[in-house]
Order: structure tokens, then C-alpha cells, then sequence
């Protein structure tokens, strides 16, 4: 480092030293016990504070002296602005929370209709803004929220969370609605091969331990079929355990390639109608981990050579996990997932599929306002699958499509799918930009391996055009993606919409 | 069959993954003396569980108490008891966790791990053997739970008598976030100080 460089600083931190210790403590406040509580020697010390330039030294003293005569709490010294410049309110914080010694920014709400707040309770929120938090007072005005949401039977939570300025934090209360409905569009996209894939939601849910959820969906994103119908199911949760039963009824439809690929003989995979049903029970590990364990039935009408019915029944697993640094610059997730079917479970069909998926991203200013997908970063991911036996077409692997080997059609690469799939991507994320360069395979055991490449691009139109609010999610959401693959010849783009890495 | 094979490899490791946080919560606390002190070390146990965490995360303060027994018989009640309290919380900023004691003998230790929080704890957990023979079995209980305090509001604003009972009235019970009870033994004084 430079000589001038460390001099400025040196300069700086003296001059802000001065600054600090020519401040005049305007007012010694106590927060968290009554003064009463302290000997009559020390609350004549701490009154002595007032009208003395300030010194940390002398201010950890008198708290080093509060925690000795009440030493079951913290005491800590933090101070504010006074009401003239160079003036300061000397605050000593005595509380068993450690977090009472700093100050509270701001008071919010969350999933709670501001506008139902009474003025008066709102205005009594607001006076903790500038003072040490006071878990009494905090959770005295969360009692007098909840009465007065009483009639809505609203359940509300309170957390401190680190605010905008340092030593500064945020008290938040958090509703929770005894009964929640929600209504969402969700796993929207659109391919220009092969076009709009969607998902309705309707849920319900009571005491968020307990509800049902319907969703209308038209995919043709995901598998190697196009599947439209319905799914209904039920959950409840307890703890570190949530049990789910799911039923599905979803029409399929199949592209002309995978039709001409398939024939019309005997052993065409290609089925009209699958009806799943699907109970499981999901085991929070720990916070980070989860495990998902379950059944799942299915009765699948074949098209050829007559129509007849066929059934797979399959055990499910599931583990997943997320961990991130303590600065939450790096995060790593994953989960690998096993299909077992036939054999002692019954069903037509016996066969072994593994799922194994692994993703890291790097965002060095993860604090930053921008949204989650549009910071700043790096993000890698690779997934490998394997089938052994013989799955059916909803279980085979494929690449070409919204999320992966963008510039790539599916049903060119694998018109049948695959028992085998490699695939890795990497990608760099601005505010304005994202480029990803993506790699992948599907074969099956008898059949070359092919690697393909592709780059793709999107803008999140949201960030890039600086909304704020709901627009910017929605067109965050909806953000175009162009990906061109990389071949020798005919390397036509292909546009997307939604969906993306 | 070489697919059922795989898959069974599988299902085993998902069973053994599942059963590991139960193996680990089944392990019990180790009693042991420390001169004429019955102490508790329990390393095995994870008593700050998910929940409490994330609570202690969320800068809310959570009171953990302890409860250490001492009886003749594994279903008699104890002769001997004493119950510690403490309250925890964990600093948003500097990632470390604080600790007050409140009874008895009131103390605060800051900028403690995770583990060291339930090392400091137990450390300060201890209920003295008096009038006991060196040969007479015992059995030691011991348990914890931990709940969301609701402090003492000492700036209360509701000055009158009905204001106050007003927020007397409206204050829910506290809610248990986790517990665990144990009843250990049969101990006896001489074996225990040969296991030091």
C-alpha cells in the first residue's frame, strides 16, 4: 500500500478519534431495568456522565459496574445522536438479550395489512426507532397486534434482523394467517420449438400445519411428453416431518419425432393417460437437510398396438441439502434422488433410476438490494443421471429444452429420450446480463455418446429496466433467452422465455 | 439382479441417513463426580435443536432450563433438586452467542459457539451428594426444556390497574420450543468415583 495512502488513513482514524471524543454527552439513558435497580452510587455516576465529553473507556466502566451489581444481564454502552450536532445520548443497554445493545432502525410488517393498524399502536412501534431494542416492549406491541387482528385470528412472529446502517437492526412482525389461501402461476416458459409450458396453483392451508393444494399444469418442458391435466394432494406437517398424498391425471401427448421414433409395435412406450398417486413424508434431518421418502403408483393407457393398461409402482428417495458460508458469499445445494420399481413393489415395469445434482454460486455482495437471481455472480451445476432397466418415457432423461442446452431441441437430440445423462453449465450473472455456456450428453448404453454445447443469454428485463415492486418480479420472471448452440453448421438460435438456469 | 441389488445399497443409506439424527438424539448424558458434586456432560446431545436455532438466529432471546434430581428409586421422586435457569441469545452481528445465568448465582459469559454454550451450561450445572453412603444406589434425573421468555415489561405503559390487567390477561402461556427428560442409574458413590 502506498505511504500516502496509510497516511490519509492514519489521519482519518485520528481525526475521527478527536471527533468521537469531543462529543458532549447530552443525556445518560438506561433501557431494559428501571434505574431503581442500581445502587445510589452508581446511578450518581451515571448522572455525573452527563455534560462530559464522551470517552469509551469511562462508558465501559460504568458498564463493567452495572453488570457487577446485576450480573445476570449484559450491559453494554451505545450511543445516539443528541439533539444538537456533537452531542450525544450515552445509552446503557441492560437486558439478557445481546442484541438489546443495539439501536432499532426500523419497525416493519410483513404479511400483515398495515392499513388495519391502529394509529396509536403503530405510532408506539415507531417510538423504538432510535433506542436499544426491548424485548419487553417488542413483544408487549406483538400482544397488542395480535388483539387487534383477533377477529382474523392472525398468528404474528417477531425476529431482529441486521439493518441498513452498521449496529443498527430491523424488528419485523411477521404475520401468519390461520387460514392461508394462495393462488400462483407458476413454472411458466416458453421454447420456440417447443412453445408455452404452465402451472396454476390453488392452495389452502390452516395453521400452516395442515392444507390442500390443486394444480392445472400444461408441460412440455420437463419430460420428453407434453402433459396436461390436473394434480390435487394433501399435506400436513409436524415438526421436522411433512406427509403429503398426491393424485395426478395427466393426458400425454407426443411430438411427431417421438412418435416416428417409437413405431406403432408392441413395445411403443408412448401411452395416452397417467395417473399417479403419490404418498410420502418429507424428514427435516436438520435445516439444511431434508429427506423425502415415499411411493408412487402409476397406471399408464398404452396407444399401441390396442389400448391396455399397464401399472409401475416405484419407491422414492430423496436427499437434499443446502449450505452456505457464514457470509453467504458462497452457497452450495444439491440432491440426489432414487427410483426403484418392480421387483418385490410389483407393476409392469423394473428398473433403477438415479438422479444426482449438484449447483454452487458465488455472489460477492450477496447483501445487496438487487433480488436473488439478478446479483452480481457466479454459478456452476452439473447433473448426472442413470437408469438401469427398462423406465418409462416420464422417467427417461433429456436435454434441449427452457433449462438446460438452451439452443438445443430435445426431440432432435433424443426423440425417445435417454437411460443416461451428463450435463454441467456455467454461467456469470449481472444485473443486466446473464451468460451461460452449457454442456451435456444423453445416450443410451448401445448408443454413441455425443457431447453438445451450447451459449445462452438473458436479461432480466425487471432489474435491467430499474423496477421496483411486483413489476420487476413478474418481468424478472417473464425475461427473454436467447441460446445458440455450438455446431459446425445450422447454428440457428432458439428464443425462450421464462424458466432459464 | 443386479438393479434390486443397487437399489436395495440405496435404500439401506437412505435408512441409515434417516436413522442417524434419531441414533444421535438417543444418546444420553454422562453423570459423573466431581468431588462431593454430581455433574451432567452430555456431548452427545444437541440441546439447542433446529428450531431454537433458528429462533436464536431470528435475535429473539430463549430461556433454557435445567433440572437436576437426585432419588432412591428410577420412579420415586427426587430427594435432591435444583433448577438452573438461563437465558441465551445470539448476537445478529458478531455471530456468537451470549449467555446469562439467572439462577442461581447470576453470571453472563459472551461470544460463546454453539458448542460452547451447552459445555458452559452444564459446566455450571452441579447438585452436592450430602448424607448419602458410599454403597447406597441412586438414580439422577435430569431434564431441560426451552421456551420463549416473556420478559417482565418494566416500561409498561398500561399505568392503571385494568391496563395491567388487561396485559396480564392477554399474555398466551409459554410455548415449549423442546424438552427431553432422563432417568438415570442406579448409581452408587463408590463406582462413580472409580470411573474418574
Amino acid at each position: 500500500m502506498p505511504k500516502r495512502v496509510i497516511l490519509l488513513i492514519g489521519f482519518l482514524a485520528i481525526a475521527a478519534a478527536l471527533y468521537a471524543q469531543q462529543a458532549t454527552i447530552e443525556k445518560v439513558e438506561l433501557s431494559g431495568i428501571v434505574e431503581d435497580r442500581l445502587s445510589a452510587n452508581l446511578r450518581d455516576a451515571l448522572r455525573r456522565l452527563e455534560g462530559q465529553p464522551y470517552d469509551s473507556q469511562s462508558a465501559d466502566q460504568i458498564a463493567q459496574r452495572i453488570q457487577s451489581e446485576l450480573p445476570d444481564y449484559v450491559a453494554t454502552p451505545t450511543t445516539a445522536p443528541g439533539a444538537q450536532p456533537n452531542r450525544v445520548r450515552l445509552i446503557y443497554s441492560v437486558a439478557h438479550n445481546i442484541n438489546s445493545r443495539y439501536l432499532v432502525e426500523a419497525v416493519e410488517l410483513r404479511a400483515i395489512d398495515r392499513s388495519k393498524v391502529s394509529g396509536a399502536l403503530w405510532e408506539e412501534m415507531q417510538k423504538m426507532v432510535g433506542h436499544p431494542v426491548n424485548d419487553a416492549v417488542a413483544d408487549r406491541l406483538k400482544d397488542r397486534l395480535v388483539m387487534e387482528f383477533k377477529k382474523s385470528d392472525l398468528h404474528v412472529t417477531r425476529s431482529v434482523i441486521r439493518g441498513d446502517q452498521p449496529q443498527h437492526v430491523k424488528i419485523i412482525y411477521q404475520g401468519h394467517s390461520t387460514n392461508s389461501f394462495s393462488f400462483s402461476f407458476g413454472s411458466g416458459s416458453y421454447h420456440s420449438k417447443q412453445k408455452f409450458s404452465g402451472k396454476l396453483t390453488l392452495g389452502y392451508s390452516r395453521f400452516d400445519v395442515i392444507g390442500v393444494a390443486a394444480d392445472l399444469m400444461n408441460n412440455s418442458n420437463e419430460l420428453m411428453e407434453r402433459y396436461a391435466g390436473y394434480r390435487g394432494g394433501i399435506w400436513a406437517e409436524q415438526k421436522r416431518v411433512r406427509f403429503s398424498v398426491n393424485y395426478s391425471s395427466l393426458r400425454a401427448q407426443w411430438s411427431p419425432a417421438t412418435q416416428q421414433a417409437a413405431g406403432n409395435g408392441a413395445s411403443s412406450p408412448l401411452y395416452r393417460l397417467r395417473d399417479t398417486i403419490e404418498p410420502s413424508a418429507k424428514i427435516t434431518i436438520s435445516p439444511a437437510v431434508h429427506l423425502t421418502l415415499g411411493v408412487a403408483a402409476t397406471q399408464l393407457q398404452m396407444q399401441s398396438p390396442t389400448l391396455h393398461f399397464i401399472s409401475t409402482l416405484r419407491a422414492i428417495g430423496n436427499i437434499e441439502y443446502r449450505h452456505s458460508s457464514k457470509s453467504q458469499k458462497n452457497v452450495f445445494d444439491g440432491n440426489y434422488e432414487l427410483h426403484v420399481a418392480g421387483h418385490t413393489l410389483g407393476g409392469d415395469a423394473v428398473y433403477t433410476r438415479n438422479l444426482l445434482n449438484q449447483n454452487y454460486k458465488f455472489s460477492p455482495n450477496p447483501a445487496s438490494k438487487v433480488p436473488l437471481g439478478a446479483t452480481n455472480g457466479l454459478a456452476v451445476s452439473f447433473e448426472l443421471g442413470r437408469i438401469s432397466g427398462n423406465a418409462p418415457m416420464f422417467d427417461r432423461f433429456s436435454l434441449g429444452n427452457v433449462d438446460t442446452l438452451l439452443g438445443w431441441n430435445k426431440y432432435d437430440i433424443s426423440p425417445l429420450g435417454a437411460s443416461r445423462m451428463a450435463y454441467g453449465s456455467v454461467g456469470y450473472l449481472t444485473k443486466y446480463l446473464s451468460v451461460w455456456f452449457e454442456t451435456g450428453s444423453v445416450w443410451d448404453p448401445d448408443q454413441p455418446r455425443v457431447l453438445r454445447k451450447s451459449v445462452s443469454l438473458r436479461v432480466p428485463l425487471g432489474t435491467a429496466l430499474h423496477l421496483n415492486g411486483p413489476a420487476r418480479i413478474v418481468l424478472d420472471v417473464v425475461s427473454p433467452s436467447m441460446g445458440i448452440p455450438i455446431r459446425g453448421s445450422h447454428a440457428n438460435p432458439m428464443f425462450a422465455i421464462g424458466g432459464g438456469n | 439382479m443386479p438393479s434390486l441389488r443397487v437399489g436395495l445399497i440405496y435404500g439401506c443409506f437412505g435408512i441409515v441417513c434417516m436413522l442417524c439424527p434419531i441414533a444421535a438424539k438417543a444418546q444420553s448424558p454422562v453423570i459423573r463426580l466431581e468431588g462431593d458434586q454430581l455433574r451432567v456432560a452430555a456431548s452427545g446431545l444437541h440441546i439447542l435443536g433446529s428450531e431454537t436455532l433458528q429462533r436464536l438466529h431470528n435475535g429473539i432471546a430463549m430461556n433454557l432450563v435445567f433440572s437436576l434430581g437426585i432419588g432412591p428409586g428410577r420412579n420415586s421422586k427426587p430427594a435432591t433438586a435444583e433448577t438452573f435457569s438461563f437465558v441465551v441469545s445470539y448476537d445478529i452481528f458478531e455471530e456468537k452467542f451470549a449467555v446469562s445465568r439467572i439462577s442461581p448465582n447470576p453470571r453472563s459469559v459472551t461470544h460463546l459457539s454453539e458448542s460452547a454454550v451447552q459445555t458452559w451450561c452444564l459446566d455450571s450445572i452441579a447438585l452436592p451428594l450430602l448424607n448419602m453412603g458410599q454403597d447406597q444406589p441412586f438414580w439422577v434425573t435430569f431434564e431441560y426444556h426451552i421456551e420463549e421468555p416473556r420478559p417482565v415489561d418494566s416500561e409498561s405503559s398500561s399505568g392503571s390497574l385494568i391496563g395491567q390487567l388487561v396485559d396480564i390477561f392477554s399474555r398466551k402461556s409459554q410455548k415449549q420450543e423442546s424438552s427431553a427428560s432422563f432417568v438415570l442409574g442406579p448409581f452408587r458413590i463408590s463406582e462413580l468415583r472409580r470411573q474418574r
